[in-house]
């Protein structure tokens, strides 16, 4: 395995008294594709908001790039996450009142808003082939053209891992294997590193490597 | 966050949010707008009273009036030339103008030009004489408000010998112009409010005043309707000219530049009448002066200082914080209003909340952009709510202009609406609106991002 871009150790977080991650120690290899599976509950969206520094209430370590998140400020953990972390959602996340391009530049409000903004958007949603619609609004694009603006914001800041929650979960078959497809390629041609949580068969094909959750507990896949 | 970003992002906020913060903006709008209408009548209100009723610049000081027994052991200090000399001599003072009441009985009658015949009028006690540097710039040509009399004029043995509009005075039989003569915008009232309704005469009015400037008539120095006389002198007549219309003149009567009273009193009541003035005006420098002016005037024994100014000052300001803290209380309510607006509108941008501590935004950044969504509303609402006010003042005015009648002091506005008011008015409007948000903006920024985004 390449360098661990991503290292958690003895991960536990818990609801109340229902405990959702047990124990869980987890490498990540820059330039990855990992694909987590498991049923709904097990877990999964919560290692990945733990990974992506939005779930800090856990006990045991986790490091990302070489920080222990763990050990950072609000202001920096959010730094973290504005410039190393990509975040792609099943439900989309985009701004319903925003275009496609405005969504994309939304993460350069928040720091990674070096260089000229608004040409790295463009250069992000010709990636993944919406440069034509940059100036749409979301209502108008399809389910699968919201999901790729969302992929184009989420690689807006040249992040080092990406985190996808079940991002063909509200897409037709067609329309995400397409986004499977661009996530391969994303990882095989840009060496993104990818975490993707998904309870879908063709994502854990097209991932190097998947590991199952259950019942709060990470094994082989 | 950047600040540049930040304006770009609460703008397309505030855009989509549009309704909500509307009805949220309303209550500040209503606040502003009476408080800025309040204040600015309040202003405006002050402006006309002490400036030009009791000017602030400017206090009229009188001998101290003492009781019969306090009299008679104690006479008391009195207002002469040397006090005048003391008083213009202070740092603070601009200038002083001596007031001089006439100290015996005088009768006058006329105002056939005006009224359409002579009427007789008692004026003991209500002529006095001025400085006429008090007068200076307010008397427009080619009537004039000062001493004619300096110079004696031709010798002559009728009014037929002397030119118009001058008359042949007794006992001097010399010509002599007549005596400039005011009257004051309260005298003018009272009689178009009062007298001339009760006996039937035609109302004057400043306006009609000022167009029979130049009327003469007649007072009879030394005698009275009641039948009083002078102590010494022979009774005498002399033409009065009525050369304008002024705050400065006495509120009821006749006032007529200080040296012809001056002289009149030497010759009907005595040397002492003539050099012991009623009153003293003092103008000061500035109205920061009065204080140890007042002060001063009280170590000189002159403890009786009139300070209308004040109290009318005093009454203004307190009606006007009455109406201002009512209208506070408006934007008060309106501040608690946005709160319960912004806690709602936090409730449905939750998720909204979490993506973008998703992408990068601290809690600082979170309260950032809802503060600044709610100094926006603020400035917006407050600005409205100005121009709301200075509307409403103009309108008023306007109604005033045609539906009020004239009567003493009439501004042309009633409202006062300073930059710097105005200013601290949105900036009023503003806090508010950061105060409103504070409390859901700290909620909105503590929120936990993973459950905001509904993923856990």
């Amino acid at each position: 395995m390449a360098e661990a871009v991503v290292q958690l150790h003895g991960v536990r977080r818990s609801y109340g008294d229902k405990p959702v991650l047990s124990d869980v120690t987890l490498e990540v290899g820059a330039g990855e594709f990992l694909g987590i599976v498991g049923k709904s509950g097990s877990g999964k969206s919560t290692l990945l908001n733990v990974v992506g520094g939005l779930d800090r209430a856990y006990h045991g370590t986790v490091r990302v790039c070489g920080q222990d998140l763990g050990a950072l400020s609000d202001t920096r953990l959010s730094r973290f996450r504005n410039r190393r972390v990509g975040f792609v959602f099943q439900s989309f996340g985009l701004l319903d009142h925003l275009s496609a391009l405005d969504n994309v530049m939304l993460p350069a409000h928040f720091g990674s808003g070096e260089g000229d903004i608004e040409r790295r958007a463009r250069d992000a949603l010709f990636r993944v082939g919406l440069l034509d619609r940059a100036n749409d609004l979301p209502p108008r694009l399809s389910g699968g053209q919201k999901q790729r603006v969302a992929i184009a914001r989420a690689l807006f800041s040249a992040p080092d891992v990406l985190l996808a929650d079940e991002p063909t979960g509200n897409l037709d078959r067609s329309t995400g294997q397409d986004v499977v497809d661009l996530f391969s390629s994303l990882n095989r041609e840009r060496r993104v590193t990818l975490i993707v949580v998904t309870h879908e068969e063709r994502v854990s094909v097209a991932a190097g490597r998947v590991l199952r959750l259950e019942d709060g507990r990470l094994l082989q896949g | 966050m950047k600040r540049f970003p930040l304006l770009r992002l609460v703008a397309q906020n505030l855009r989509r949010n549009r309704r909500h913060l509307m009805l949220a903006s309303l209550g500040i709008v209503v606040g502003i707008a009476s408080l800025a209408f309040f204040l600015g009548l309040g202003a405006g209100v002050r402006r006309v009273v002490l400036g030009e009723v009791f000017p602030a610049d400017r206090l009229e000081i009188t001998p101290p009036k003492t009781g019969f027994l306090a009299g008679l052991l104690h006479a008391g200090p009195a207002l002469d030339d040397a006090v005048v000399r003391r008083i213009r001599d202070r740092p603070e003072v601009r200038a002083a103008y001596p007031k001089m009441k006439l100290a015996f009985p005088v009768r006058g009658w006329g105002g056939k030009p005006i009224l359409g015949r002579d009427v007789a009028f008692e004026l003991s006690g209500f002529i006095d004489g001025v400085d006429a540097a008090l007068l200076e710039g307010e008397i427009p040509s080619p009537l004039a408000f000062r001493d004619f009399a300096e110079k004696p004029g031709p010798a002559c043995a009728s009014d037929a010998d002397c030119r118009a509009p001058e008359s042949c005075a007794l006992p001097a039989r010399r010509c002599e112009r007549p005596v400039p003569a005011l009257v004051s915008r309260t005298i003018l009232e009272m009689y178009d409010g009062s007298i001339a309704p009760a006996h039937g005469w035609p109302r004057v009015g400043e306006w009609i005043a000022s167009r029979f400037r130049g009327t003469t008539f007649s007072i009879e120095l030394g005698r009275s309707f009641f039948g009083d006389t002078a102590r010494q002198g022979a009774p005498r007549q002399v033409r009065l000219q009525l050369v304008g219309v002024s705050d400065k003149a006495i509120p009821i009567g006749v006032t007529v530049p200080l040296p012809y009273v001056q002289r009149w009193n030497r010759e009907m009541a005595g040397a002492a009448a003539a050099s012991h003035y009623s009153s003293i005006v003092v103008r000061v420098r500035s109205k920061g002066d009065i204080t140890g002016l007042v002060a001063f005037l009280g170590s000189l024994g002159f403890d009786q200082v009139e300070s209308e100014a004040e109290r009318v000052g005093l009454f203004i300001t307190m009606v006007t914080l009455v109406l201002g803290l009512v209208s506070a209380a408006i934007v008060g309510v309106a501040a608690l209003n946005v709160a319960h607006t912004y806690l709602m509108v936090i409730a449905e941008r939750r998720r909204e909340i979490g993506l973008l501590r998703a992408l990068g935004a601290s809690r600082g950044d979170i309260r950032a952009l809802l503060l600044g969504e709610a100094a926006v509303v603020g400035s917006l609402g407050g600005t409205l709510g100005v121009v709301l006010a200075i509307g409403a003042g103009a309108a008023c005015d306007a109604l005033s202009r045609v539906a009020l009648p004239d009567f003493p002091f009439k501004p042309e506005s009633y409202f006062h609406f300073s930059a710097s008011a105005c200013a601290a008015e949105v900036a009023f409007a503003v806090i508010c609106c950061l105060l409103g948000a504070l409390f859901p903006a700290n909620r909105a920024a503590r929120l936990d991002p993973a459950a905001a985004l509904g993923s856990a």
